[in-house]
């Protein structure tokens, strides 16, 4: 029934099932965990940024200390205060020292630019800022970072001059401890590409600083992110900008920008809180539209990654599987039956040999074999003799007949009376508990008709041979497939099922290369009968009325094989097959015992088949 | 812009004519205002709050005094003393207001009605001046090296001005009939009026709102008056 096979393919249609579950399962779980990774991501690099630019102004101030403790400066202010216009003599001090104090602060919390600031808020001087220079009473004292500086407080703040953002970093200077400070000194940094590089390379972050609704810079902490996601994101500045969470608490949650986009924005602090000034983080969503995402969105890490061996090793596996059953359920079954027919063919073999074949080939075999028992019932093909361990299998021991045998080691060695050819009664007919498998052994059908043999003539008064098959069995009794082990043999249809002689038949059919038996004369079928007695031979019942003429086909055969039956006489005979029967009924149980003629080795021989059935 | 430059020069020349009139007649008078350290001006003390998130880092230095450290106003910017004189009709004379450093210089006037303001930005980037609760007087760019932009003040009232782009930049125009001079205070607290004869009422402006107590001045032709007692403006405030 190729129930391995069709196993194997449900096994590999649940395998290929499951695959597909878990691929699809797969998918939807990393692209969760992803988006959720990605938030995650974003929030850290909305903070880490936060953080890094707090501990910049930090360090900023701190560096900004050498400036509000410089002589140079703190004599500029002290000069400046209070006068109506500030001294020329003040603005140049102011410049050197602003010039100075510049180079000894750090490269990295350097200002762009430096502003010296007298008490009332007006700029002394400015180092790299000369668009004040033109500006007679430029001042930077109404800014409260400024404001604080000037009364005494440490400051960073964040402005927005014309669009662009400056870091702001203020110091009071300092003169005398008994006065209020004498000024103030304050560093701007511009934050421009570089800046947003610096702060890019410190966090690995991926970020834009806008203000007034543009973006004024930006920088990639990815290798291979894309750019154009912080400009989707900057085009999104007028959207977020009204958003009332974000201009509360400053921070916006985790918006979608372009395609594949997610970005966090966030205020600056300072001034800038006010003037529409923040940054943006941004990160690429790596999204797997399906199971073949995986395939299309892997680079060579990934595919290196793979356990080809295993892969292999299923795949053969699988290979192994699906061939190994087919073979086993299909190719064997079908070249075991291809060998058969063959033998069949060739007349090796009668019947397919059932307990050869498995599974679904069993009951076509089966039915091959009742098939060509029906054939030979209606008169098919001669058969030689069948072979019960061809069939059966191993049979259980059977009594040698070589006993019947041994008047045939060219001496007979049971001599004894013949009858009159005229006191040879007719053979009784066969035991219908016999049935017609117990005419198997070839005594009768068509094997009846020997070619060297003499043709079977009709007895004395004219009376035809009796027929040398079964009588025909009972209708449902026909071609039921053999049990194994058992004493039925299907042979029943070597007889024809037309009771006709079967030497008519066997003249137009070619010689048959198997071993027959030629039909007893009917001198020697009434030889024994009459040996036998009548009323020994009407006593006989069932099978036992059969041996008559079965002792006239032994005689039959010895004759054909050159075999002497001087000696052997029905008595003789009929005395051995009843003593083999006994033993055999004692030993298998069975309700009787058919014998049957064969040529063994040259030699007639008989058989013995157990008959279970009445 | 034409009408501007006339009306601004029939200002300069009235202006001209009541200082050389009025010199014959004006005395002069002398006055402190005290307590300016209690007056802080709101947009700082606003900043300084740590929840406005205007600033990252805030501290004192450790070397300046705690006395020191107060936001106090600054005088000459914040704390406008106007003398008024009931019944006096002076020509309004313009002014002008400086938008730079993060500020209007100055943060608090007080004119008599019909007075000109002109705001002039004096940084290199631009700044959009708005006055509050006004429809007429909507934002604005008022950008570097522009010609100012001027407002007219109305019979009477209070007025706010801002900056769209700089929180900071505040001013407060108190419009009052009768208004002869205004002063701004130095650092020292000392301010001076030239006033035609006359009696007058000084009043304080931080604020737009007055300070202090409003002190009585007699001014005579050609004398000095030096007030007694200083205006303290910190009187009241919280």
């Amino acid at each position: 029934m190729m129930i391995l096979s069709r196993l194997w393919y449900v096994l590999l249609a649940l395998v290929l099932g499951v695959s597909l579950y878990v691929v699809y399962v797969a998918v939807g779980q990393f692209n969760r965990r992803n988006h959720v990774a990605m938030n995650e991501a974003l929030a850290a690099d909305s903070q880490v940024v936060r953080w890094s630019l707090q501990i910049d102004s930090r360090r900023r101030l701190d560096a900004l200390l050498v400036g509000a403790v410089d002589k140079g400066l703190q004599d500029s202010l002290v000069g400046a205060n209070g006068k109506p216009k500030v001294p020329e003599k003040s603005k140049t001090t102011a410049t050197k020292a602003l010039a100075s104090i510049h180079e000894k602060i750090p490269e990295e919390y350097r200002g762009d630019v430096m502003f010296a600031i007298d008490r009332d808020g007006r700029v002394v001087a400015n180092y790299g800022f000369p668009q004040a220079d033109s500006i007679g009473d430029f001042e930077l004292g109404g800014y409260p970072a400024t404001f604080d500086a000037l009364h005494g407080y440490l400051r960073d703040d964040c402005w927005v001059w014309g669009g662009r953002i400056y870091r702001v970093s203020a110091r009071p200077v300092e003169y005398d401890v008994s006065q209020p400070p004498v000024g103030a000194i304050v560093a701007i940094r511009e934050v421009d590409g570089r800046f947003a590089k610096e702060i890019s390379k410190l966090t690995r972050a991926n970020i834009a600083f806008f203000a007034a609704g543009q973006r004024v810079s930006s920088a990639s902490g990815d290798e291979g992110f894309d750019e154009r996601i912080l400009e989707a994101a900057a085009d999104k500045l007028g959207e977020i900008s009204g958003d009332e969470g974000f201009q509360e608490s400053g921070r916006s949650g985790i918006l979608p920008v372009g395609e594949d986009g997610a970005a966090i924005y966030a205020r600056l602090e300072g001034d800038s809180w006010l003037q529409g000034a923040g940054f943006v983080v941004a990160r690429s969503t790596t999204t797997i539209d399906g199971p073949l995402g995986f395939l299309t969105g892997a680079d060579d890490k990934d595919k290196a990654n793979v356990s080809w061996l295993l892969i292999v090793v299923a795949v053969l596996l699988s290979v192994a599987g699906g061939v190994g059953f087919s073979v086993l359920e299909v190719t064997l079954p079908r070249r075991e039956l291809k060998l058969q027919a063959a033998r069949l063919k060739k007349g090796e073999i009668d019947l397919l040999q059932l307990a050869r074949f498995r599974a679904g080939y069993r009951p076509i075999a089966t039915d091959l074999n009742a098939g060509i028992e029906r054939v030979a019932e209606k008169g098919g093909a001669p058969r030689k003799q069948a072979d019960l361990e061809q069939i059966l299998g191993p049979v259980p021991a059977q009594p040698s007949m070589s006993a019947f045998s041994l008047p045939g080691d060219s001496q007979p060695s049971m001599p004894g009376p013949t009858s009159g050819p005229g006191s040879m009664p007719k053979p009784p007919p066969s035991s219908p508990g016999v049935g017609p498998r117990a005419g198997l052994v070839g005594i009768g059908g068509p094997t009846g008709a020997p070619a060297s043999g003499p043709a079977a003539p009709s007895g004395p008064g004219g009376r035809p041979p009796p027929p040398r098959s079964r009588p025909k069995p009972p209708p449902g009794a026909r071609a039921k497939p053999p049990a194994p082990g058992g004493a039925q043999v299907g042979g029943a249809a070597a007889a024809p099922a037309d009771g006709a002689p079967p030497s008519l038949r066997g003249q137009s059919e070619p010689p048959d290369e198997t071993t027959r038996v030629a039909q007893a004369p009917d001198e020697v079928i009434q030889q024994a009968a009459a040996t036998s007695g009548g009323g020994a031979t009407d006593a006989m019942n069932g099978p036992e009325a059969d041996w008559p003429r079965v002792f006239a086909d032994f005689v039959s055969t010895k004759k054909q094989c050159g075999e002497s039956v001087e000696g052997l006489t029905f008595e003789k005979f009929e005395h051995t097959l009843r003593k083999n029967r006994d033993a055999l009924i004692a030993r298998h149980g069975c309700k009787h015992v058919k014998f049957t003629v064969y040529i063994k080795e040259g030699r007639a021989s008989l058989k013995a088949t157990p008959v279970k059935d009445a | 812009m034409n009408e501007f430059r006339f009306r601004l020069r029939m200002g300069l020349i009235s202006l001209l004519a009541l200082v050389l009139c009025g010199a014959a007649l004006a005395g002069t008078v002398r006055g402190r205002v005290t307590g300016h350290v209690k007056l802080i001006p709101e947009v700082y003390s606003a900043a300084a709050k740590p929840k406005a998130h205007r600033y990252a880092w805030r501290e004192p230095s450790p070397t300046v005094r705690p006395e020191f450290r107060v936001l106090s106003a600054n005088l000459s910017h914040d704390v406008c003393v106007a003398a008024l004189a009931s019944g006096a009709a002076t020509e309004p004379q313009p002014t002008l207001i400086r938008v730079t450093g993060g500020q209007m210089i100055p943060t608090t006037i007080v004119v008599a009605p019909k007075t000109q303001l002109s705001f002039s930005n004096r940084d290199p980037f631009p700044h959009r001046i708005y006055q509050v609760g006004s429809d007429a007087w909507k934002p604005a760019d008022l950008n570097a090296g522009s010609p100012p932009r001027a407002w007219t003040a109305p019979p009477t009232g209070v007025f706010e001005f801002r900056d769209e782009l700089f929180p900071s930049v505040r001013l407060h125009v108190v419009v009052e009939s009768g208004v002869v001079a205004i002063a701004y205070p130095g650092s020292d607290g000392a301010f001076s009026f030239d006033l035609p004869a006359g009696d007058y009422v000084l009043k304080a402006f931080f604020e737009g709102k007055p300070v202090g107590k409003p002190t009585s001045v007699p001014v005579k032709a050609k004398g000095l008056l030096k007030l007694k007692d200083p205006i303290d403006v910190g009187a009241g405030a919280k």
